[in-house]
């Protein structure tokens, strides 16, 4: 006996079965309130996940064990309580391999396009160096609910660090503004509309894609815009009578500097400037949508504009295929670049410079004033235009900060409360106390700053978002540094050649998804091809590719999301199992004598 | 041609719209209550079509004299007349009246009233707003889109667009067409001679109706049922005996008539405990086995009905495990022969029956189609009515337990004469572990084959593992001796609570998870009041028992 008799005794107890068979259940129930009130993720980070769990299911397996060995020689009528109990540990060993062995992650998979990055569930950031392409993964030690104290400690050098000190488990997004000193960025304006009855203030930000420079203020539309050139600086103050505008441009974007490229379809190599890029533009959609799984042009209205163009560094063969949508800058492109593949490393987006039409915003029948800012090329000058309801110029001018206006309109005035020439747009991230939505609704963030020689560096604090990256230039080091949840490198490709929804007859509910998939890998020159829906997955090579959910958005193609799974101790879980109700089934159900009567004996001591 | 007719059809639907609101004697139901509607993702008759929104609208199945079929056609027929101010939306939500200044008292309000009240429009563009970013929706907003979804409903009937009872030539599970399509030219596939018939069989029995001449109606009503049957849905049609027998299921109320035979059948019983009289013993049995027989049969009709085990909402479920309450009370009777056990059994049958009959809202009878994730039968089927009968074999022990502490309660002294009922518990709690077990596993090899994990610390996994460790414990306790009497019988009682989270404390309280298919909201008051009686109950007996404590066995006998 490994164990001393009086703790073999104590672990083989009744009492100690009963306490934490308690224990157990008590600790579930929390869990599930703790679920209930701060989301899947928090049940897991403060109670399943955690080693105490685990210890006390070891403890609970230890029990099992030496109650069924203090047993020992078992009597044939112990039967049924001896297969139970080595059912409930062979259930405990199982789950030991899933946990430890196991893969459980997320693969989505674009139509038409092929992956093979497992996206699994613990957070990290991780490093990687530009030059020598060196990556370093830490783990994010998750709360429940948000930190604010040193997490990790990541040395770069004898003197200098990353700190991530803190983390928000549920975020929200709160946009800030804020000046540049240095000259950079878009420019911000904040401004105030008001009459007797009527007060409203809002930002506006020119020069980031992903704000609109125009929203709608009940009877006004507001709109703002940076000016690039003094063309059109005049084109603002005197708006041609045929707008002959062009399609809009792109911006491609790298640590911070942005690149002008107007959309011009000629199908030919430009060079674009101060970056040593060429790109070719193939071809634009106004109104793009995905039919036959294929990107198409539904109309010419630009309802959601689209262009696909090629990068490439000059003079080399090798090309980066985009597709960027105007409506979707989040969306980046279709071929890999939202992660962050190394490749060019240009992030791009497409600023269309048509106006959608009315209908298309959701504007039918409803006139309102339009009031026009812009800011000069030199970002000196704020010049203003209001229009009346029908289109006609009510009034104009430059504009000064703090000074009063009239709009001409419903009495209506307006006041430029800040303008911010150079300004950057923040979004910061805001904890959330409890979830009020399913989980998915909210993202994660760490707080990361420098450190050198031991005192933290505050100005460089900032918040990274799930799935977000900064370069990061530290000792004539670049640095590029990654949040987002870990990642999994399959050893063969899912490409995902069609999906379809099914509807319950005469509603739009969806009732069945099913998603054609190819495996594509090196050593398979075939390419089996697969159906995966609810109930119906694909096994290969060990893995398993279940259908969990999908996206699907006017405009882009559509997203298959795969559970992908990788269970070693799948068999032995379902032994234990059996076993287990099996042993329950011969203790409840047979006569416990039964089997000493079978075996020749009387049964009663 | 075609098109002219189909302008004929649009003025005979018009006259339709003009008719006054008035009680036809005499009229025959039958076959329009046959005729096949597509609503909801599902096909079924007019009749269950009818109760439903009745139902929904008014809080009953008929309204005043006007039986639900009859209602569908008056508020048809009645377009901006008294049907537009008369109080028929019922609505019970106090916060709600308050919020909307209605008056609090009262409980039925006119269309006219909801419909411009300036506050419920508003009301709702914000819960739709929450509803779609997903997020959770407070109690007002979700009675407010209840109100919103009633209003729009009786306008639909009223209007003829809720009425989609077009077959689809392309196949029956293509959308079906709307009464009112009849009003726009072309707005129906059917060719010309099919548009013939459908026009002069309408108009029969539309002349039928506005001259109340039952026998023109009635003759309507057949060709009407025929033309749509034979020549619209080209005898894809769903068959006649399909919807009879749903038609069938409507009107019988079996579950009803299970629980009115159950409260007799306890009745009787008691009364033969306490005569001991053997003619009646054997009445009350025959009385409890017609009942379980009805519920039986209630049940397998609904099986034929929505042509799935009956397990998917917590109304099936309700349904299923009080009549494996009772099924298992009679396995054990079977073996010991007492007839309390059934009759303690029949207690919790007739509650939960009681429920399922009286409060649609929070158990919802209607037959739904299945989510997604459930249309994997085979596994669904023996997953779930496994778990769910482990409830029901709980629920037994459930009722012994307190038929136990009654004893400890009012008749202290006979205690050492029901130490036998600690047996059945004991038995029920057997039955109840090995389903629960195996439920749950079987849960586990779907989630395995289905979501691609055997055990994710789902909520309702959570807790259906929960409840089974608390049995586990009290059968542990018992073995050791610690658990009598008195303790067996209060543990084995406040397990049950951990089969309420798992049954409906997830669902309706928690809130989370994959489970959310069977998700939803109310009851909250019943199960609570329930919760606070039996804490009640077992106080008050743990202090009738310390009173007369040396004479019957102890909580944690030492040895």
């Amino acid at each position: 006996m490994i164990l001393p008799r009086s703790l073999f005794k104590f672990f083989s107890s009744l009492k100690l079965a009963v306490i934490s068979l308690v224990l157990l259940a008590g600790v579930l129930g929390t869990a599930t309130v703790l679920e209930s009130k701060y989301g899947t993720r928090a049940a897991w980070v403060a109670v399943y996940g955690t080693p105490w769990f685990a210890g006390l299911l070891f403890l609970l397996g230890l029990n099992v064990l030496c109650a069924a060995l203090s047993r020992y020689p078992w009597k044939p009528r112990q039967t049924g309580f001896v297969i139970t109990h080595l059912g409930i540990i062979t259930i405990l060993i199982g789950s030991c391999l899933t946990q430890r062995f196991g893969v459980d992650g997320n693969l989505p998979v674009f139509e038409k396009s092929q992956d093979n990055e497992v996206i699994l569930n613990d957070l990290s950031v991780t490093l990687s160096d530009e030059k020598s392409g060196k990556k370093q993964e830490y783990k994010i030690r998750e709360s429940v609910n948000a930190v604010s104290r040193d997490l990790l400690e990541i040395s770069l050098s004898n003197s200098n660090s990353l700190v991530v000190d803190g983390f928000i488990p549920r975020a929200v997004l709160k946009r800030k503004y804020l000046a540049n000193s240095d000259r950079t960025g878009g420019s911000a304006l904040k401004i105030e509309l008001y009459n007797d009855r009527f007060n409203i203030s809002e930002w506006l930000y020119s020069g980031n894609p992903s704000t609109p420079s125009k929203v709608n203020l009940g009877p006004a539309e507001l709109s703002f815009v940076n000016l690039w050139s003094e063309e059109e600086l005049k084109n603002f103050k005197n708006p041609p009578k045929t707008k002959k505008q062009g399609i809009g441009f792109l911006v491609l974007m790298r640590e911070g500097k942005n690149f002008r490229v107007p959309i011009e379809i000629d199908k030919t190599w430009h060079s674009v400037g101060g970056t040593g890029l060429e790109i070719k533009i193939g071809r634009y959609l106004p109104y793009a949508i995905v039919e036959k799984n294929q990107l198409v042009n539904k109309s010419n209205e630009p309802v959601n504009p689209a262009v696909e163009f090629e990068l490439r560094r000059k003079g080399d063969t090798d090309t980066e295929k985009h597709t960027v949508f105007s409506n979707f800058p989040e969306f980046a492109t279709l071929h890999g670049a939202s992660k962050h593949t190394g490749g060019l490393g240009y992030s791009v987006r497409m600023i269309s410079s048509q106006a959608p039409p009315k209908e298309a915003m959701g504007m039918v029948g409803t006139s309102r004033g339009e009031l026009q800012f812009a800011l000069s090329p030199q970002r000196d000058k704020l010049y203003y235009r209001a229009l009346g309801k029908t289109g006609d110029l009510n009034s104009e001018g430059v504009v000064e900060t703090d000074k009063e206006y009239s709009t001409g309109w419903m009495d209506l005035k307006f006041r430029i409360v800040e303008n911010l020439p150079f300004a950057s747009e923040n979004e910061t991230p805001d904890a959330l106390d409890s979830i009020t939505g399913p989980n998915d609704a909210y993202t994660t963030a760490v707080h990361l700053v420098e450190q050198r020689d031991g005192k933290k560096i505050e100005s460089s604090g900032q918040w990274l978002l799930e799935n977000s990256g900064k370069l990061l230039s530290i000792e004539g080091r670049e640095l590029f540094i990654q949040y987002s949840k870990n990642r999994m490198t399959l050893p063969f490709k899912i490409y995902l050649d069609k999906f379809r929804v099914g509807t319950d007859p005469g509603t739009q509910k969806a009732a069945t998804y099913q998603s054609t998939v190819k495996v594509r890998s090196p050593t398979n020159e075939n390419e089996p091809v697969a159906e995966i829906s609810m109930n119906e997955p694909l096994h290969y090579g060990g893995y398993t590719f279940y259908q969990a959910s999908y996206q699907l958005e006017e405009g882009k193609p559509a997203v298959s999301v795969f559970a992908v799974n990788f269970d070693p101790g799948r068999w032995v879980k379902y032994i234990g199992s059996l076993l287990m109700c099996l042993g329950i089934g011969i203790m409840f159900w047979m006569n416990p004598h039964y089997f000493d009567i079978l075996m020749g004996k009387k049964g009663k001591k | 041609m075609k098109h002219t007719l189909s302008i004929c059809l649009a003025l005979v639907f018009s006259t339709l719209l003009s008719a006054a609101p008035e009680e036809r004697k005499g009229f025959d139901w039958t076959e329009v209550s046959e005729i096949a509607i597509q609503e909801r993702g599902r096909l079924k008759p007019l009749d269950t079509f009818s109760r439903e929104t009745v139902q929904f609208i008014t809080g009953k199945t008929s309204w005043k004299t006007f039986s639900a079929i009859e209602c569908i056609f008056g508020w048809l027929t009645n377009f901006d007349k008294e049907w537009d101010d008369e109080p028929i939306i019922r609505v019970d939500y106090e916060a709600l009246k308050t919020e909307l200044g209605f008056e609090k008292d009262q409980k039925y309000f006119t269309l006219k009233a909801v419909r411009d009240n300036p506050k419920l429009m508003k009301l709702v563009r914000q819960a739709a707003e929450k509803e779609r970013t997903k997020e959770k929706l407070s109690d007002l907003e979700r009675k407010t889109l209840i109100l919103a979804n009633q209003k729009n409903m009786l306008e639909m009937i009223i209007s003829g667009d809720a009425l989609t009872i077009f077959p689809n030539p392309k196949g029956m599970s293509e959308p079906w067409f709307a009464l009112t399509s009849l009003n726009e030219p072309g707005g129906l596939p059917y060719p010309p001679e099919s548009m013939q018939l459908l026009g002069t069989s309408l108009k029969s029995l539309i002349d039928g109706f506005l001259k109340k001449d039952a026998f023109a109606w009635k003759k309507g009503a057949v060709d009407f049922g025929s033309v749509l049957r034979v020549d619209l849905a080209k005898g894809q049609y769903p068959t006649v005996s399909d919807l009879k027998r749903e038609i069938h299921y409507n009107h019988l109320r079996p579950f009803r008539w299970a629980w009115v035979l159950y409260t007799l059948a306890f009745i009787l019983i008691l009364a033969a405990i306490v005569t001991n009289h053997r003619v009646l013993k054997n009445v009350s049995f025959g009385t409890l086995l017609l009942g379980f027989g009805l519920h039986a049969y209630g049940f397998v009709i609904r099986c034929l009905v929505s042509g799935r085990p009956p397990v998917t909402n917590m109304y099936e479920s309700v349904i299923w495990v009080t009549w494996g309450c009772v099924l298992f009370s009679l396995l054990i009777w079977l073996q010991y022969k007492n007839l309390a056990i059934p009759a303690a059994a029949v207690v919790f049958s007739i509650v939960g029956l009681v429920l399922a009959d009286n409060t649609p809202v929070v158990l919802d009878p209607s037959i739904h189609p299945l989510e997604p994730v459930l249309r994997s039968n085979l596994w669904l089927t023996i997953h779930v009515l496994t778990i769910t009968l482990s409830y029901a074999a709980f629920a037994l022990s459930l009722c012994l337990g307190n038929v136990v502490l009654g004893f400890y309660l009012f008749k202290p002294k006979q205690v050492p004469t029901v130490q036998q009922y600690t047996l059945y518990m004991y038995r029920a709690i057997q039955i109840g572990v090995v389903l629960l077990a195996a439920g749950t596993i079987l849960g586990g090899v779907w989630a395995d084959y289905s979501w691609g994990r055997f055990w994710g610390w789902d909520p309702k996994e959570v807790w259906a593992l929960t409840a089974l460790l608390l049995y586990v414990a009290v059968l542990h306790g018992r073995f050791a001796g610690w658990l009598r009497g008195f303790g067996f019988a209060t543990t084995t009682v406040f397990c049950f609570l951990g089969v309420l989270m798992a049954w409906y404390g997830v669902n309706f309280v928690l809130g989370a998870g994959l489970h959310s298919y069977g998700f939803g909201s109310g009851g909250m008051g019943y199960v609570g009041a329930y919760v606070a009686l039996q804490i009640a109950f077992v106080i008050l007996a743990y202090l009738k028992y310390r009173e007369s404590g040396s004479s019957t066995a102890p909580i944690f006998p030492k040895k």
